[in-house]
């Protein structure tokens, strides 16, 4: 038996770089945007006793021994998903620490100068920088209650009222099941109870994985993470959102308002993750979530389903060319994520020379197809030699409605459905994955928004200043936690992360009422971050040098009030 | 006098069609707040049935590793149409809540003795519990309210019943995911 390293239960989590996982982030980076490689991903939406769940699918390993299983309350149905839901999903409510700066004094570096000068206004800058027909299995005592396909998948749904019967089943028809499933599965085999277990069809590559849509009747939504928990990774992050009439909230677990002094502002917040691990083992049994975005559906509407996206398929069938094929999809916004490229993979394959010998990958091809196909070839027909393609447009374009365009607006269609969304995030090492996570909604709660504003003061003074990383300054958290730069903000790589605990508020979120706060640490982090001398607590302490700049200005006054005296 | 007499029939009318239905415990059945008339009870552990719910009540594993109690409702005195239902169920000690479900129901046309039953028990959720509460042999109200899709009143009931973990396999991991 191979190497058991490759079952993919619920999305579990093993970090899946792919070449065709395009992730569909064509907007430059922002220093302000914490980079967080979650290994789970979510979208729950919740409505009238259904429930719709979005799953990401993450796996490395080879397609061959690719195997998902998910426990589930009813028979479920299943439907593709897309990839860019997630990555829309992503960028949009990413949290973002942007750190404001302000310039007190005569600042050389004020951007807002056009050069040295006199003048004490405190200006603000902003650093932020289709499937087959389905069978039945009438086998007597067999727990298949049907078998069926969509896109790269082969899929079974199985009664799970036993557990040996099951796996036997799984074993005998080739779904990878790996080690310390058995014990692991035992709370989720019931009487009613089904499984839904996937595997890749023959002919398809890891590059092929789709997310799926599983929807099945329950009150609330939960995360089979003790199942999980048999091939996850240590700190695994768990990313999800919920759509529905409210914000939602972690019903089971803690909910962790963090402490935001922890984090490295002059950089980019690139210690979120590491801050977030923190916080939240700090909470009960470590289960704890922090909410990163619960707000109106704003930023995801008409995003996926923006009007006359994707156009029409009866035109894309009918270009004539490939490169035509290919125009028409970049002029109608198609997403080069790896559903689409597995499709144009099948049909106008990358040429092998090419790849080899210039690592021209496929989103680069397939973008610059034109110039790859046109003027490229005209000059490199060597890298083109035996290298042939199989123009169906009529056959490709349908490929596309089924895999890309009917999943991208079905889910865009969510945004429309559900005025309210919640992302919510935590970390858990598969030792603390001993209970499910299950949601629900409080609509009471106010907003969270994913933009946070830290300020950042720089004390110049009268005389001028030693140049900006020299430059002492003061960083005002969004919490309202003061951090002195005595010497100056230049050495920023090194982040001195303060002392004092990485969670400010430990609560408990309920379906109605405020937060009920069990840990409040707030008069622990001005403790430490007073003792350690690099800053105060929720006030503020003026600068040295503006206090010596202020000083100088009441003597000079009082100097020429004497000598206006003695003259008088 | 007649007065006394006319809530004494209703009563008597209300007594009767409780029996009727076979709602039980704490109340299945109350006056509804629009002119239809509700009767909650549950079903049997695998769902099926209609079957009074009151007393003690066994919590049922759900396949995602949770438990829930079955729920099952009867509508007489309303057209068919599309309603609102409101679910609720709190700790009868200290009426903490343990769910809150919103959702919709179309209900249909009335059988012969002027009934119509919801046709599938729904898996009300219990546990995994919210954090703090216990509900395992705790008193638990179910509430149920019905309203137009207008949110005008049509029916509300309720019922009690003591909710216990299952014997066997399942007896631990219920403590555990149901004692908050």
């Amino acid at each position: 038996m191979r190497t058991l390293t490759s079952l993919a239960l619920l999305g579990l989590a093993l970090s899946y770089t792919s070449d065709a996982a395009a992730c569909g982030c064509f907007t430059p980076p922002d220093p302000s945007v914490p980079i967080v490689q979650a290994g789970e991903l979510i979208a729950f939406a919740q409505q009238d006793g259904q429930v719709t769940a979005h799953i990401q699918i993450k796996y490395q390993g080879s397609a061959s021994d690719f195997g998902w299983l998910l426990p589930l309350p009813s028979v479920p149905t299943l439907e593709l998903g897309t990839d860019e839901l997630f990555s829309a999903l992503t960028t949009n409510t990413q949290p973002k620490y942007k750190v404001n700066r302000v310039y007190e004094g005569n600042c050389s570096f004020d951007p807002s100068r056009g050069g040295f000068g006199l003048g004490g206004t405190p200006s603000a800058g902003n650093s932020g920088g289709g499937g087959s027909g389905g069978s039945g299995d009438q086998a007597p005592g067999s727990p298949l209650v049907y078998q069926d396909s969509v896109g790269p998948y082969d899929y079974a749904v199985l009664k799970a009222d036993t557990k040996d019967p099951m796996l036997q089943w799984l074993a005998d028809n080739r779904y990878f099941v790996p080690a310390g499933t058995d014990d692991a599965i035992g709370p989720y085999i019931h009487p009613g109870s089904y499984f839904l277990a996937l595997k890749l069809k023959k002919g398809n590559d890891v590059g092929d994985l789709q997310p799926v849509v599983v929807k099945y009747a329950s009150d609330l939504p939960m995360i089979p993470l003790v199942l999980t928990s048999v091939a996850a990774n240590p700190h695994m992050g768990i990313q999800v959102w919920m759509l529905g009439a409210g914000r939602a909230i972690p019903r089971n677990y803690y909910h962790t308002v963090i402490n935001d002094a922890k984090l490295d502002w002059l950089n980019g917040s690139q210690n979120y993750n590491d801050v977030i691990i923190a916080a939240t083992a700090e909470a009960p049994d470590k289960h704890s979530f922090v909410t990163e975005y619960a707000g109106a559906v704003t930023p995801m509407k008409n995003v996926l389903n923006a009007p006359g996206r994707f156009g029409v398929q009866s035109e894309l069938a009918a270009t004539q060319s490939d490169v035509e094929f290919v125009g028409y999809m970049t002029s109608h916004q198609f997403p080069f994520t790896s559903q689409t490229i597995a499709v144009l993979q099948k049909y106008i394959p990358v040429p092998p020379l090419l790849q080899q010998q210039n690592g021209i990958q496929p989103p680069q091809f397939y973008q610059n197809l034109s110039y790859w196909l046109g003027s490229y070839k005209q000059q490199n027909p060597g890298q083109f030699v035996g290298w042939t393609e199989n123009f169906q447009p009529a056959q490709m374009a349908q490929e596309l409605q089924d895999r890309v365009v009917t999943p991208t607006l079905a889910a865009g269609a969510m945004f429309d459905a559900f005025p309210y969304l919640t992302r919510l995030y935590t970390t858990l090492s598969p030792e603390d994955m001993n209970k499910d996570p299950v949601f629900s909604f409080n609509p009471g709660l106010k907003d969270w928004p994913n933009v946070h504003n830290g300020e950042l003061t720089y004390h110049c003074g009268f005389f001028g200043d030693k140049g900006q990383a020299l430059t002492a300054a003061t960083l005002r958290t969004e919490a309202g936690w003061v951090i002195d730069f005595p010497n100056g903000t230049g050495n920023t790589t090194g982040f001195q992360q303060p002392a004092g605990p990485s969670s400010q508020r430990i609560e408990i979120l309920r379906e109605t009422g405020n937060p009920d706060v069990v840990t409040d640490n707030t008069s622990s982090i001005g403790h430490a971050l007073g003792e350690g001398g690099c800053g105060v607590a929720l006030g503020g302490r003026a600068s040295r040098q503006y206090v010596g700049f202020a000083g100088f200005l009441v003597v000079a006054a009082l100097m020429l009030l004497g000598r206006r005296r003695r003259a008088g | 006098m007649r007065t006394l007499a006319f809530i004494a029939a209703t009563g008597a009318l209300i007594a009767a069609a409780c029996a009727l239905v076979g709602c039980g415990g704490g109340g299945g059945m109350q006056p509804p707040p629009g002119d239809a008339m509700l009767a909650l009870g549950s079903a049997a552990q695998d769902g099926s049935g209609f079957v009074a719910l009151g007393g003690d009540a066994t919590l049922v594993p759900g396949a995602q590793g949770g438990f829930h109690i079955w729920l099952k409702y009867r509508v007489e005195g309303m057209a068919p149409e599309k309603v609102k239902v409101h679910r609720e169920s709190h700790r009868v000690s200290d009426d903490a809540l343990v769910l809150l479900a919103d959702g919709t129901q179309e209900v249909g046309a009335p059988a012969a003795d002027g009934w119509w039953e919801l046709p599938a028990a729904l898996p009300s959720f219990m546990c995994p519990t919210p954090i703090g509460i216990n509900v395992i042999d705790e008193r638990i109200v179910f509430e149920v309210t019905l309203s137009t899709m207008d949110d005008a009143p049509l029916a509300k009931t309720s019922a009690e019943a003591t909710v216990h973990c299952p014997d066997g396999d399942q007896a631990a991991f219920c403590a555990k995911i149901c004692s908050g």
